[in-house]
Order: structure tokens, then C-alpha cells, then sequence
């Protein structure tokens, strides 16, 4: 986050899921992980990790609807905060940080695989064997809608239906105009409110 | 309930595939990054006394060092007070020093060939595109442009060299007393022996060949059609030859031959015949037998894959960025370079997983990450 994140940003609670769901840490929890963490406790970077995986991976996924890749882009950005913790502002909330990172890392793959698909396609009669099987879609007519959408739009609708984010927060964390947050938000509503009212 | 509300609950609540699994296999590599780490404050706990041990150092030095000062001894004092200092701010263990007892592991970088012991300590081998060892781990071969050259591993002297008209690649020295070696000229293989230096075969693929275990006498190698031939060198005659799918790996493992292709691997009989084909779930590009021939890691895409090659299994080992893997010659651990991290991981028994950082900074970064070659007499 930059210097300006307002103490409001805060995730919401994390919903069920298949690994166990901890309640939200309280911020004077977290700062102690944090410290701890920073003094080399792996007890405290596993109870982070616990309680930030779901999150991380699900932000991850709903923006690149690739486990495999999801995988990759969540463990990623545990590695980068853990290389960066000893440089982290403790006064400052941890969820935060990981979310943007992982939903600017997700944005990335996603582009780099649409412009692979692009060269593929051009180099289709060269290809040797076929790119590997994306991992088996969700059968869900929402998460196949947000699919549909770019994704800067699908990050956004992550960072504010997943995480509650304000659009405020979302314009900080994505680096865009707020007014580009709410166009997007107002767009990815207008196709994912179809869906969801048939 | 507004769309608002419902699509949030929906996104928050639909379980997603893979989620705990991919938790299950990311915590030891996150943790092993911790480990790895050196933090900035006091560890807590029992390594909190380390960083308080060396101010306590520290300070008995600068208080023996400003006594000395006033003695005609001073200086020779200070130096070895600066001596101290020197010695202890630069004691980190080497990355390579977290490799296990057991063997040295064989690195290949943009800048060539290394030789990477137990204790740390690398030595640069050549400028080697390919490289492998001989058959007790003394000696490396290497290819490196037309030249074909034998070194010492510990020494890093060069044994002998042979410069072929044209690229030499994929060299392989046999298995039983190293008496020879196979290599890859362009489309032909070749020998290196006592008795010249002869083509044994003209079209051969650019993949290293493969010699029967403890022997300097049969080899496999891939054609140029995508076959798998195999030749006793002595006699030049063709022992067997069974189409294939253009492997671009084959290994013997015991008295199995394996053999990677894009889509499957094809474990045969010493006679050739294809004893089983495991389909895999995506485009293979490495390919480790474990030593006790029962099982491979295999690379696919961005995964490492552990599959059974007798009986029926896969378990998904790791997920990054992988450029080289090997197991260790007891077949305890498995050593994956992982690039994008800059790290070697020694994947153990029970999940247990160990990070070398900063493997391309221990070589020196001009030489860029050293892909995992081989782990010396893991056969």
C-alpha cells in the first residue's frame, strides 16, 4: 500500500473455504505476528499464513481462473513479504500489502498469458505439443461471467466484493483514477448482475 | 438482497479448487524462505542470544583494542581486532554449504560448468554448454563450442580435450570404469576411447546418450527419426532399435530404460520392449529416475512431478519456475533449482524442504542462475 492507506483498510472476514478459517486477526494481533516474524519466528509467519493463504489464493484465483497459477501467484507473494518483512511498517495492516500484491501479480500472468495465447496462435503450425489444459473451471455461471471480464476488472470486483475495499482504496492499491475504478465497478456490476438476478 | 451483497457472498463463499492443497505444498517453501532469511532484529527465543553473543564480542574487542591503544603494541592490536571484526561480519555460511553430505552436485550457468561440493567451497569447471561426470564423480566432461574436454572435479586441472570441425554436444561418460565417452557431433554420435575417437552412428537427435548401468560397452541413444537405438560400441553392431516418440531424455535405470517424451514416458525391458507408457498431464521438459528405478521427478510445465514407474502414482512435489533437478545418490532428497527465486530446494522426506539462497550471487552474477545438472553418482 502507499504511505497514504487509511487505517479503514481493512479485509473483510474471510469466508469458508476448504482449508480451516480463522477469525479476523485484530490489528494489534497482527502487529504482533509481524514483529515476530521479523525476528525470525516461524510460528508466527505460519499463523500469517494460516489466516492469509485463503485470501491471498482466492484474490489470486478470481482473477486468473488457473489453480495452478493461482498457486504460483500466491506463494510468490509470500516470498516477497517475506523477503521484504524486516522493511515492513508494522503500524501499518499486513493484509493489505499481500492483496495488492498478489492482485497486481495476478494482472500481469494474466497478461502475459493472453499476449502467449496471441503468439501461440500466430506460431500454431510450429507449435511441437499443446500448451498444458488450464485446470478445470468452477462450474458457476458467476465465476464464468467474471471470467468474461478483463483483468483490471476482475481485480477491481476482487478488491471490493472479496476484500471490501473502497474504491478509494482500490484506485491506491491498482494505481488508477478513482473514476476508472468506478467505471469498472459499474461495468463488471451491470454484466455479473445479469448473471446473478436470472 | 441487492446484487452488491449477493455477488460478494458469492465470490467469498464458492469453494475454490485446489486451495488447500496448494496451501499444503506452499507453507515449506515459505517457511525454508524464512530460514533462509537474516533478520534484521533479534530472533526470538534460543537464537536471540547469537546477535547479543557478537555485541558482547564486539564490545570486549573495541575495549581491548582502546587498552592496547595506549601501548606501544597498539597497532598490531588494532589490526587484529580489525582482522576479527572482518572475519566475523563475513562468516555467513556460503549457500551451497546447506547442501547434504553425500556427493557434489554438478551447476551449469551462462558462465559454464561448476563443480559444487557439500562444504560450500564451488569450483568453475569450463565454460561447458553440457557437462557430466564420470562414473565416481572424479572427473566432469564438458562441451564447450567444437572442444570436448575432461577435467578434474576437485583440482579443476584439464585432462585431456578433443576438438571436433564441428559443436559437440550432450556428452556422456560410461557408467563402469569410464572408459569411454559418448557424445553428440552435429547429427552424428560419437566415441571418445582408448581405440580413437570413431562416429558410431550418423542422424542421431541432440539428446545425451545413455549408458546400460556399470557399462562401457552398450549405450541407447535417440535418431534422428526419434527412434531409440541401442549399440554395443565394441562390435558397432545394433543390439535393438523400437520406434519411439521422439524422447527427449533416456535414462537406464537398473535394467529399465526410460524414456521422456513431450507426452509420456516409456519404461522398457533391456530387450527394448515397452514394458508400460505413463501419459502426462502436460509438456514434460526434465526428467530425474530415482535412483531406486521405481520412480521419476518429472518437470512439467512449471511443476515437478513425482510419478510411479511401476506402480500407479503421481503427487505434485513443487510449483515455480524450475530449471534442473536431480536426486541425491541415496535417493533421500531431490535438488530443484528454482530460477525465479534465485534459490536451490532440497526436497526431503516428509515434505521437509530446505532453501539455498542466492545460488547466481554465490557463482557471481555475470554467470546468471546455475541450472542443476546432475547430483554426482546418483544413478
Amino acid at each position: 500500500m502507499t504511505g497514504k492507506s487509511p487505517a479503514a483498510f481493512v479485509p473483510a472476514a474471510p469466508g469458508p473455504g476448504l482449508l480451516a478459517r480463522a477469525e479476523p486477526v485484530s490489528r494489534r494481533e497482527e502487529r504482533r505476528l509481524v514483529r515476530d516474524v521479523q525476528r525470525g519466528s516461524a510460528a508466527a509467519l505460519e499463523e500469517l499464513f494460516r489466516r492469509e493463504w485463503p485470501r491471498a489464493y482466492r484474490a489470486a484465483y478470481l482473477v486468473v481462473h488457473d489453480a495452478a497459477a493461482a498457486e504460483d501467484i500466491a506463494q510468490e507473494a509470500f516470498l516477497a513479504a517475506v523477503r521484504a518483512i524486516d522493511r515492513f511498517d508494522r503500524r501499518r495492516p499486513f493484509g493489505p500489502w499481500m492483496h495488492r500484491i498478489v492482485v497486481n501479480r495476478a494482472i500481469d500472468v494474466t497478461r502475459a498469458r493472453s499476449l502467449r495465447r496471441e503468439v501461440d496462435a500466430a506460431a500454431a503450425n510450429s507449435a511441437e505439443a499443446p500448451p498444458d489444459p488450464p485446470s478445470a473451471p468452477l462450474p458457476d455461471e458467476v465465476v464464468s461471467a467474471l471470467a468474461g471480464l478483463s483483468p483490471e476488472h476482475r481485480a477491481v470486483v476482487v478488491l471490493r466484493f472479496v476484500f471490501d475495499y473502497t474504491p478509494g482504496e482500490i484506485a491506491r492499491a491498482l494505481d488508477m483514477p478513482r473514476g476508472t475504478v468506478n467505471s469498472r465497478l459499474r461495468r463488471a456490476l451491470d454484466r455479473l448482475g445479469e448473471v446473478i438476478e436470472r | 438482497m441487492s446484487v452488491e451483497t449477493a455477488l460478494s457472498e458469492h465470490l467469498r463463499d464458492r469453494p475454490l479448487p485446489g486451495e488447500a492443497e496448494a496451501a499444503a505444498r506452499s507453507w515449506p517453501v515459505v517457511e525454508a524462505a524464512l530460514a533462509g532469511r537474516e533478520p534484521l532484529h533479534a530472533p526470538a527465543g534460543r537464537a536471540s542470544r547469537r546477535p547479543v553473543l557478537r555485541l558482547a564480542l564486539v564490545a570486549a574487542l573495541l575495549a581491548a583494542g582502546l587498552a592496547a591503544a595506549l601501548s606501544p603494541a597498539g597497532a598490531a592490536v588494532g589490526d587484529w581486532i580489525g582482522d576479527r571484526l572482518a572475519r566475523e561480519s563475513g562468516s555467513a555460511k556460503p549457500a551451497f554449504a546447506g547442501l547434504p553430505r553425500g556427493g557434489s552436485v554438478l551447476a551449469i550457468s551462462h558462465g559454464g560448468a561448476y563443480a559444487i561440493r557439500p562444504d560450500g567451497s564451488t569450483r568453475h569447471l569450463g565454460a561447458f554448454s553440457d557437462a557430466g561426470w564420470s562414473p565416481h564423480g572424479l572427473h566432469v566432461v564438458g562441451a564447450e563450442g567444437r572442444r570436448l574436454v575432461a577435467v578434474d572435479a576437485a583440482a579443476g586441472t584439464i585432462k585431456w580435450t578433443l576438438t571436433r570441425p564441428s559443436a559437440v554436444s550432450h556428452p556422456a561418460w560410461s557408467t563402469e570404469l569410464g572408459y569411454a565417452v559418448a557424445y553428440v557431433e552435429g547429427h552424428s554420435l560419437r566415441l571418445v576411447a582408448g581405440n580413437g575417437d570413431p562416429t558410431m552412428r550418423r542422424g542421431a537427435a541432440p539428446v545425451a546418450p545413455a549408458w546400460r548401468p556399470h557399462s562401457d560397452r552398450v549405450l541407447t541413444y535417440v535418431t534422428a527419426g526419434g527412434a531409440l537405438e541401442t549399440v554395443d560400441v565394441e562390435t558397432g553392431r545394433t543390439v535393438w532399435k523400437v520406434p519411439a516418440s521422439s524422447p527427449r531424455s533416456a535414462v537406464w535405470a537398473h535394467n529399465h530404460l526410460v524414456s521422456l517424451s513431450s507426452r509420456s514416458i516409456t519404461v522398457s525391458d533391456q530387450d527394448g520392449h515397452a514394458v508400460r507408457t505413463i501419459a502426462l498431464p502436460g509438456v514434460a521438459r526434465d526428467l530425474a529416475v530415482h535412483p531406486s528405478g521405481r520412480r521419476a521427478a518429472v518437470v512439467l510445465g512449471n511443476r515437478v512431478v513425482e510419478i510411479g514407474l511401476r506402480e500407479s502414482f503421481r503427487r505434485q512435489l513443487f510449483q515455480g519456475s524450475v530449471d534442473g533437478i536431480a536426486w541425491s545418490q541415496d535417493g533421500h532428497r531431490l535438488l530443484v533449482g528454482w530460477r525465479n527465486a534465485d534459490q536451490w530446494l532440497i526436497l526431503g522426506p516428509g515434505r521437509r524442504v530446505r532453501a539455498l539462497h542466492g545460488v547466481s550471487r554465490e557463482l557471481g552474477v555475470a554467470g546468471g542462475f546455475p541450472r542443476v545438472a546432475a547430483w554426482c553418482c546418483a544413478r
